[in-house]
Parts: C-alpha cells; structure tokens; sequence
C-alpha cells in the first residue's frame, strides 16, 4: 500500500526506496514506505500522504517516509517521517478520530497533533521549529517541551 | 523552538527572540514557496482513485503490519555552513542563548544580542502573527479540500458494503464542523446514497441539519422527501428549517411531496411547517402547499388550517403572552405581523392594537402602555427599516458603475472579477471572531466571505452613494438569523433592518451588466434609480439557486470616510460575501424585481405608514389619564426615522 503521492515537482525530484538507485519522480507518482525523497539545488516538491496532508521540500532536502497508516472508515491516521536535511512545512489533511504524526530529525523528535508547521533542519544549524496550528510535543535525548502556536 | 543537538537541552520557546523566529521562518517560506494552489493538487485519474480508494480500505492492522520495521535514516552529510539567511539563529546559539537555564539570568553578550535582533527585525512580531494567520487559512483549505477528494474517492470507488454511510460517519464524526462538506462529497461519489449520507452526517452536527437536507436534496431533488423526513426525524425541532431549505429549488409538485411527508413524519411541528412554506409561497406569489386560501386573504387561510389561531388571525394566547410581558412573544408578533406579505403589517398591526384595545378594561395602566409601546415600535421598525433583498449574480458580471467592489473571503479564495479581495485580518474591518468561510456557489463573489464582520471602515470621496451590501443564505436558520445583525449605522446614521432572516428576503435582485435585457417587461429605470420589471425565468432560477442576499442602504460621505456599523446579533454573527458602492446618481447594476422595488420605498410613504400605526395607538390610549401610568411610556414612540435622517440614508 503506498504512503502518498507526489504531487508537485520542480525540476530535479528524486525517489529512493532501499539500496535502489535514486530515480526522478514525476507527479502524481505513489510514495512508498521507506522510500527517500530527495531535491536537489534549485528544485522543490509537494508529497501529499494519504490522508491528505501535505508536505511542502524546500531545495537541497533529504526525507524518509517511514510509515503511513491511514484508513478513514476507521477514522485513524499515523504517520512517521525522517527529515534529514532541508527546509519543510507540513499541513494536515483530512482531520481524523485517532491521527498523529512524528517528525525524526537528528536533533530531536515532533509530534504533532493536528495541524500546521514550519521546520528547518541543516547539519551545522540547531533544529529549528515553528508550530503554525496544532498542538505539539519536541523531545530529544535531553528533556521535552510542548508547544502551541504564537 | 530550536534544538542544539540530541541530547541538548531543548529551551523553552520564550527562550527564542521573535526576530529569530521570524528570520529562520522567512528563510523557510523562501525554501518551500507558497502553499500549493488547489490546481496543483487536482483530483486524481480515475484509475489512480480506484488505486486510492482501494488502499483506504485496508484495515490499519494490515498497514501497520507491512511497514514495520524499516531502515535507519541515512547520514547526515557534510560540514557544509549554516544558510547565510539565517545568521541570528546561528548568533543566538554562539552567545549561548539556546543552552541558557531557563531560571539563569541573561548575560550582558546575550542582552546585547537581543536587542541587536530586535532592532534588525523591529516587526518581527507582527511577522509571527501573519505567519499564525497563515498558517491557519493553509489549514483550513487543506482540511477541506482533502476532506472533499478523500470522502468523493472513497464513496465513488469503495467497494465496501455500506461504504458511504460507515465513511459519513467516521469523517463527519471526527470533524463535525465539516459535516456539510463531508456530506455534499459522499453525495457527489454515491448520489444513489443521498439519504442514509444524510442521516449519518445530521447525527454528527444536528445543527447543521437544515443545511445537509437542503443541499443533498439539490444533489437529488427524487430523494428530497426521504432526505427531509430521515434528516427531520433525527432533529425533530430543525422540521421546519428544513422544509425551507429542502424546498427551495423544487418544483410545486415535488415541494407539495416534501411538505406532506414532513407532516405525516413530524405532525408536532405541522404548524411551523406550514408557516414556514406559507411564508417562503408568500415571498413567491404561489398558494400555500396543500391549501387554497381565500381570495384576497391569506388571514383566513391560516385560520382554517387548524394551527389554532383565533378567528381574527391572532394566533391563540399571543394577547395574553403580550400583556404579560413573555420575551418569546416579540417573535410571535413579528411573525403575524410579516405574514400578510409587506403591505399588509400596518393593517395587521392595527388590527392587534384594536384587540389590545378591546381589552384595555382588564389591563393596568402600565401593562396598557408597555403592550402598545412594545407592538407599535415593533411594526413601525418593520415598516420603516430596510429589507433583504433575495439576488443572484449574472455569470459575467463585472462591476462598472461601482467606485467600490469588495469581496469578502479567505486570502486564497476565488475572488470575483473587477472585485477586490478583503481578507480577515484586514485593517478595514473589525469585529468578534472574524473568520473566513467557505461554501458552495456558483458565484466567485457568494462562495466565500467573512463571520463576525461588525464594522467596515473604507475611503472614499465625499458625495452620495448606494450601498449594497451582499451575503449568502447558508440554510440554517441558526446560523444565519440575521447576517447583517437588526441596527445598521451609516456613517453614523442608524435604522432598522426589518426581518433579517433569509426566511423573509423578498425576492428577486440581479447583479448584472446586461440590465433591461434581464427583464422580460420594464417597469422603471432612469438616472439614480433601479432596473425594474418582471425578471426572464433563467434570472430568477440563478437567483434561487445562488441563495445571495443584498441590503441597499444609501450613504452621504462628507469627510472622505465611509463607515458602516452593525449591531444586534443576538447569539448570531454577522456573515458579508460583498460591498458594492455606486454613486447613486448612476442607475444600479443591482435589477429588482417588482416586488423587490418596493422595499425601496420612499422616505414620504414610510412616515405615512408609521402615521397610521401611531394613531391607531393614540387611538386606545386616547382616554388614558397620563398621571396614572410611567411618564415615559405614555409618550409614544418616535419614528425611527425621522425625515432629515431619511433623505440622507434610505430610498
């Protein structure tokens, strides 16, 4: 069962799934688990998952879709993401009974219930993290911290 | 936030100065680009939407079976530098700010820095609040356009048995604010499914009921009976709400059908049922469903029909709820006051003030007094205040007479052409809980607008204009009982909005460029008036199925300012799609109908009917000794208007 789709491409998108080489995506194409979703310099993508949520790459980013599970009879919707490196915005879809989704970035782990978020991850640059709409959890190693929006 | 490292203390957020905030977020904002417009995320193939409708029936045990485990993100590469567009997030982790205790004072370099970002970025707070406000609308939009695709796909390719109302169920359960939008799409994806979509939609948000039934029927008026008795039967009290709404657009025939079924389903609301019809047949000109009034007289029609009204047409035991002072019967006065149709409620009101009158022997002074007062000023504010107009806009339409065109919405909304966009958050509007919302229309100017509107502040040049202020029936009654409140002041001077609910809009306004090729006959037009005459049938049809609303109030502006204010919402909240402002030497785009011309009635026949309501008044209190009763009271009420305020601000 695939995760998502792609749904917007700006010049060079690329999709990896285990030790495959990295391909071009083109739009409307399915998502699959564990698949990586590479841009690179000058280039952009959209991904929508399933449920409807949207997650906007920004140039030269790195993701991993780890996990959707998302059926809306059930009303149930969870999803995991690695986000390596990169510039991201997430908006949720569909609102659902039972929904969360967790964000993994090398410094630390979001959560967000519901709704809107802007994040940056760099290498020689901290986590950072902006919650739009929602509700959410970051924790690391260290300590946890809820956030909501303003 | 922003996190230094895996096992770094993460900071608290106040810990972040809002220029980091907003810097690092414009730094994203240019990364990712705007939100997606809905083009871009179009419906999928049909093939492709079997494919995701398919996988949307997976149990999520199964999903979850299949993806567990997975592999380890790949490393982070690099020593690559930091964004240059981000350096004071960058600075603020070099002074130390991030790993700083949360109790621990501020260090003179970390002070330093702080007011170093705050005056590189003075209005980074602002920033953040935009950012706020838009990250809700992306919100919004993307709930309800996911909603749309994901419920259609579902219901349209779903295999499941019972496959639209276990999904109706489960989307309009978990989000009941999107009930209607949950509903309308499961329609669209099973329209054979209307009714059990209907049932299970209304048990998620009974408030909307009047609004599922209404709009499912459109989506098939064959199913509009059953729609309305399966949706009444789960809000019982939302009956006669909802024989207005199911019926609006149904030929006599099938609207006879729906009436009769919600009867029979609902017999403990016959008479609002029958009220409500009579009131919308009323508006149109046609005979009640079921009925047969007597020539000339709609009274004798409701005394007939067995809702216990008195001989004289006063509904039973209204007297004595007046006399008594019982806040619910203001309503019932202004309901039997408007039932007679415009023309009527002077007569009405005199009819009741003579029964008052017959009666006065068993009342005090005072009771006396505060009965007359309360249905006199009641009926004068009906006669003189302004009334909704029922319109549609001509496909085409561009405004061309108008030194103003607004169009009230969400920032990303379709807006109408020759319109400009007026967004919540817009410095010339404030109000309460101001919110945009999005409905089905049409019309690019009806399918958007904005809750919660209580003032609007534009420039203009001094001279005189008509206003014409636009919103939309939404269906239910609660939710849109008066949508432009019951007080509206123009730049000051106030008046009454007379019967606001959509249940009284007298029908039919056209905005239109084609003017008198709309018109089947003409009856008026010239410089500073309206189009006016018998609209064609296509007209008339838009206008029903558009469900828009105008107010036409004139305006003098005098220093450069105009400013409207509305005020008397009740539980309700105010709800604008438009403003158009023309000068009012210039003929209206805005084409009535006959009946719609005369809510623009002259300032001269407005006192002439207060006149009349005033004297049969002095007439029962004719032998009244002052002295006996409050001082107060015993004056009668003024005018609303009074004849300077009436050359100035109403036609």
């Amino acid at each position: 069962v695939h995760v998502g789709r792609e749904k917007v491409v700006v010049r060079d998108v690329r999709g990896q799934i285990g030790a495959e080489s990295a391909k071009r995506i083109t739009i409307d194409q399915r998502l699959f688990y564990d698949q990586r979703v590479i841009t690179t310099e000058n280039s952009s993508s959209v991904v929508e998952f399933r449920d409807g949520s949207l997650l906007q790459v920004g140039p030269d980013a790195v993701l991993v879709l780890n996990k959707l599970v998302f059926n809306p009879f059930e009303s149930k919707s969870e999803k995991v993401i690695t986000a390596v490196k990169g510039s991201f915005r997430f908006i949720s879809g569909i609102k659902t009974k039972t929904s969360s989704i967790e964000i993994r970035t090398p410094n630390a782990t979001i959560g967000i219930r519901g709704s809107q978020g802007d994040f940056l991850v760099h290498p020689s640059a901290p986590l950072f993290f902006a919650l739009g709409d929602g509700i959410a959890t970051v924790r690391n190693g260290r300590n946890s911290v809820n956030l909501r929006p303003g | 936030v922003a996190v230094n490292g895996p096992n770094a203390q993460i900071p608290p957020p106040r810990q972040i100065p809002p220029a980091v905030t907003a810097q690092v977020l414009r730094h994203i904002a240019r990364r990712v680009g705007p939100p997606p417009p809905r083009q871009a995320i179009a419906p999928l193939p049909p093939a492709e939407a079997r494919i995701e409708a398919a996988a949307n029936q997976v149990p999520s045990g199964d999903q979850e079976g299949a993806q567990s485990g997975g592999q380890p993100p790949p490393p982070v590469g690099g020593n690559e530098p930091p964004p240059e567009d981000v350096g004071l997030l960058t600075r603020a982790v070099e002074v130390g700010l991030l790993d700083k205790a949360p109790d621990a004072p501020l260090t003179p370099e970390q002070s330093n820095f702080i007011n170093q970002a705050n005056q590189a970025i003075p209005d980074a707070a602002q920033r953040i609040q935009e950012n706020l406000r838009e990250a809700k609308q992306q919100t919004d939009l993307n709930g309800d356009r996911s909603t749309r695709d994901i419920v259609k796909t579902s219901t349209e390719f779903g295999d499941a048995p019972d496959a639209a109302r276990k999904l109706v169920e489960a989307a309009a359960g978990a989000d009941p604010r999107r009930a209607v939008i949950v509903a309308t799409s499961a329609a669209d994806g099973a329209p054979d499914k209307v009714v059990e979509i209907a049932e299970a939609a209304t048990r998620a948000a009974t408030g909307d009921a009047a609004i599922i039934a209404g709009d499912l029927a459109q989506k098939n008026p064959n199913a509009a009976a059953a729609i309305a008795v399966a949706v009444s039967n789960i809000s019982k009290s939302s009956a006669p709400a909802i024989v207005g709404s199911v019926t609006r657009s149904l030929p006599p025939a099938q609207k006879n059908q729906v009436v009769a079924a919600l009867v029979a389903a609902v017999p403990e609301q016959r008479t609002r049922i029958q009220q409500t019809v009579q009131q919308s047949n009323g508006n149109t000109g046609n005979p009640p469903a079921g009925q047969t009034p007597a020539p000339g007289s709609q009274t004798a029609a409701r005394t007939a029909d067995g809702s216990g009204n008195t001989a004289g047409g006063v509904p039973e035991g209204l007297l004595e709820r007046m006399f008594a002072g019982d806040p619910s019967a203001a309503a019932d006065v202004r309901a039997y006051l408007a039932a007679g149709g415009e023309e009527d409620i002077v007569v009405r009101a005199k009819d009741l003030i003579a029964q008052i009158g017959a009666r006065k022997s068993q009342l005090g002074t005072d009771e006396l007094l505060q009965t007359i007062d309360r249905l006199a000023s009641q009926a004068i504010n009906m006669v003189s205040g302004s009334q909704m107009i029922r319109m549609g806009i001509d496909q085409n339409y561009v405004p061309t007479t108008a030194v103003l065109a607004l169009d009230f919405g969400p920032l990303d909304g379709d807006v109408a052409p020759g319109f400009k966009r007026v967004p919540p958050g817009d410095p010339r509007i404030g109000g309460a809980d101001i919110d945009g919302l999005r409905r089905p229309s049409e019309s690019a100017l009806l399918n958007d607008g904005i809750t919660g509107i209580q003032r609007i502040e534009v420039d203009l040049p001094d001279g005189e204009y008509r206003v014409i202020l636009m919103t939309q029936d939404l269906g239910d009654r609660s939710l849109i009982a008066n949508p432009f409140g019951t007080e509206i002041a123009v730049n000051g001077v106030g008046q009454s909005l007379a019967q606001p609910s959509p249940d009284f809009w007298v029908p039919g306004g056209l905005l239109t460029n084609n003017g008198g090729s709309s018109l089947l006959s003409q009856a008026s037009a010239g410089p500073g008036s309206f189009l006016t005459g018998d609209l064609a049938p296509q007209d008339l049809s838009a206008i029903q199925r558009q469900q828009g609303g105008a107010l036409v109030i004139n305006a003098v502006v005098r220093n450069g300012k105009l400013i409207i204010e509305l005020d008397g919402f009740q539980n309700a909240q105010s709800y604008l799609t438009g403003l158009i402002v023309e000068p009012v030497a210039e003929t209206s785009e805005l084409v009535l109908s006959r009946e719609a011309s005369r809510t623009q009635r002259a300032p001269e026949l407005r006192l002439a009917l207060e006149e009349e309501i005033l004297a049969a008044a002095a007439e029962v209190l004719a032998d009244l000794d002052p002295a006996e009763g409050d001082p107060e009271l015993v004056e009668l009420p003024e005018p609303i208007l009074d004849p300077e305020e009436l050359a100035s601000t109403s036609q």
